[in-house]
């Protein structure tokens, strides 16, 4: 099994690519299903053989989809510490699952675009994750899945309640829908935080940095909904989509106006102070690297270093966490000696000199 | 401004979560917020705010009068044991069965939490996908029959009549 691991430590995930609709503003799009099975309680609830009889069942019911022909399972409880945090860390399992501690484990296929949490919070959480702005894709494809997995199944289901889960926040179709987006000029003008204020639909989850006087780590909103019952799946992905549009072209205009204004020299100075601090660091930190990244992944998307190539800046938020550099040298560091692996790979990948 | 997690450094970072008209914001200093999970800005981080359902309920436990409570609050889960308070405390429910032992209380959260408590999405399998489920109930069935597994075979017979029996009233 470390031989898997060790496999996928290197391996990019699709979803890191940076291709796709939109991918210079929409990092990744996720669809996320909630299911539990019928008869047996919710996992915090159940007992250790009620827990296992979900993973038997579930695993029986993905040997005969077709979607998840080849994905690799991993207990949890097999799994050690840093094994499980580079899962987190490359978004296959969540922070809650790795803090866990019964009777669970996960199916990850192997583009990791597709993963089923078995005991999470819900007896099964199917995900898929997909690069850009493709959240029309990624939801076909997890319904697919979802098709395929129920065959095997009996849900816990009611005509009134939809899909029962043991969060109330998630039941109904039990579908959350998120995009990571970055605007790092709607956040420097400041006009982020009226958007916040004014913008915002019934219905629709925003997180990110705010506040004047007061930081940004590396420009990253997240927009999901809140709504997952009286609402069709569609109905859902209807209201969160045009809303991301919007961002997509505030963010534009902003970048455009900047660009025409008087506030330019402010950004350029920004932007190129990133390029040499990126280029001559020997000592990097998460937050300092995340702020950098952002100010010149913008400069690269205003055409400012045509020889930097945008293509690596997912990939390198995600390998320059604390799991995937450890894994990738083969050994446990520190904060500081990881500063400086970050500090060093950043100028690899990117050929700054 | 101090750290509202250690009250011990500044502030470095405000992170905001917006619902709809709702806006909640935690200010951490550097530490706190690393320790978070801030530092990683792909990955769900709502935990920070804690949860929602015990911000809902607390509000509605002031303007509930305390006879409603009492009898809305004392059903227990008759297969998990779950009580509304229990469920107060940790924001999840037991079982699928509490939905319906808790419907009462649930209707208001709901309500509050998606602006609606009905279902509208899609239908289980056994509802949908007729069809597909049917012709792949019927080879199980084969299956079932092959293995002697009868028991199985009864439960499989039961569901493609009940579906054979839906799609009749459907098309009718």
């Amino acid at each position: 099994m470390s031989d898997v691991i060790d496999k996928m430590c290197k391996h990019v995930a699709g979803w890191l690519s940076g291709k796709g609709k939109d991918a210079d503003i929409v990092i990744s799009s996720r669809a996320r299903l909630a299911r539990n099975l019928q008869n047996i309680p919710f996992v915090e609830r159940a007992t250790e053989d009620q827990q296992k009889a979900v993973l038997t069942q579930v695993l029986k019911a993905a040997e005969d989809s077709t979607l998840l022909r080849g994905a690799h399972y991993f207990d949890l409880s097999a799994l050690q510490a840093l094994d499980r945090e580079l899962f987190m860390e490359k978004r296959i399992i969540s922070a809650d699952f790795v803090s866990r501690d019964h009777a669970r484990g996960f199916l990850v296929t192997s583009d990791e675009e597709t993963s089923v949490m078995i005991n999470e919070e819900d007896h099964v959480r199917i995900q898929t994750i997909r690069a850009g702005f493709s959240l029309d894709e990624s939801w076909q494809h997890l319904y697919r899945v979802d098709g395929e997995l129920s065959q095997g199944l009996h849900y816990a289901f009611s005509e009134r309640f939809g899909y029962l889960t043991a969060c109330p926040t998630n039941v109904g179709t039990g579908v959350r829908f998120s995009v990571f987006i970055h605007l790092p000029v709607l956040s420097f003008t400041g006009e982020i935080e009226d958007i916040f204020e004014q913008m915002i639909p019934a219905g629709i989850t925003i997180r990110g940095f705010l506040g004047e006087g007061s930081q940004s780590i590396g420009n990253f909103f997240q927009i999901s909904n809140q709504y997952t019952l009286g609402w069709t799946e569609q109905g859902v992905l209807d209201r969160v989509v045009p809303l991301i549009e919007r961002f997509i072209s505030l963010e534009r205009q902003a970048r455009e106006n900047v660009m025409n204004g008087k506030e330019r020299i402010m950004i350029e100075d920004k932007i190129y102070r990133a390029r040499g601090v990126l280029s001559n660091a020997r000592i990097l930190s998460s937050i300092e690297f995340l702020n950098l990244l952002s100010a010149l992944r913008l400069g690269v998307d205003l055409g400012f270093f045509p020889d930097v190539r945008e293509g690596p800046f997912n990939e390198l938020i995600v390998i320059t966490q604390p799991a995937h550099i450890q894994k990738l040298e083969g050994k446990v560091l520190t904060e500081r000696e990881r500063d400086e692996i970050r500090a060093r790979w950043v100028k690899e990948k990117l050929h700054l000199n | 401004m101090l750290c509202e997690k250690c009250h011990k450094h500044e502030v470095m970072v405000k992170f905001t979560q917006v619902i709809g008209s709702e806006k909640k914001t935690v200010n951490l200093c550097k530490q706190c917020a690393e320790e978070q999970g801030l530092n990683n800005p792909l990955l769900d981080i709502s935990k920070v705010f804690g949860k929602i359902i015990v911000a809902i309920l607390s509000d509605h436990l002031t303007t509930k009068s305390a006879q409603e409570t009492a009898a809305t609050d004392s059903n227990v889960c008759d297969v998990c044991g779950l009580s509304w308070g229990d469920f107060e405390k940790t924001g999840r429910l037991g079982c699928p069965r509490c939905y319906e032992v808790h419907k009462e209380n649930l209707n208001y959260l709901l309500r509050r939490l998606h602006g609606n408590n009905r279902h509208i999405g899609k239908p289980s399998r056994q509802v949908d996908d007729k069809q597909e489920s049917l012709d792949s109930l019927k080879k199980k069935l084969e299956k079932a029959i092959k293995t002697e597994d009868y028991e199985t075979a009864a439960e499989l017979r039961d569901s493609i009549r009940l579906i054979q029996h839906k799609q009749g009233t459907s098309s009718s």
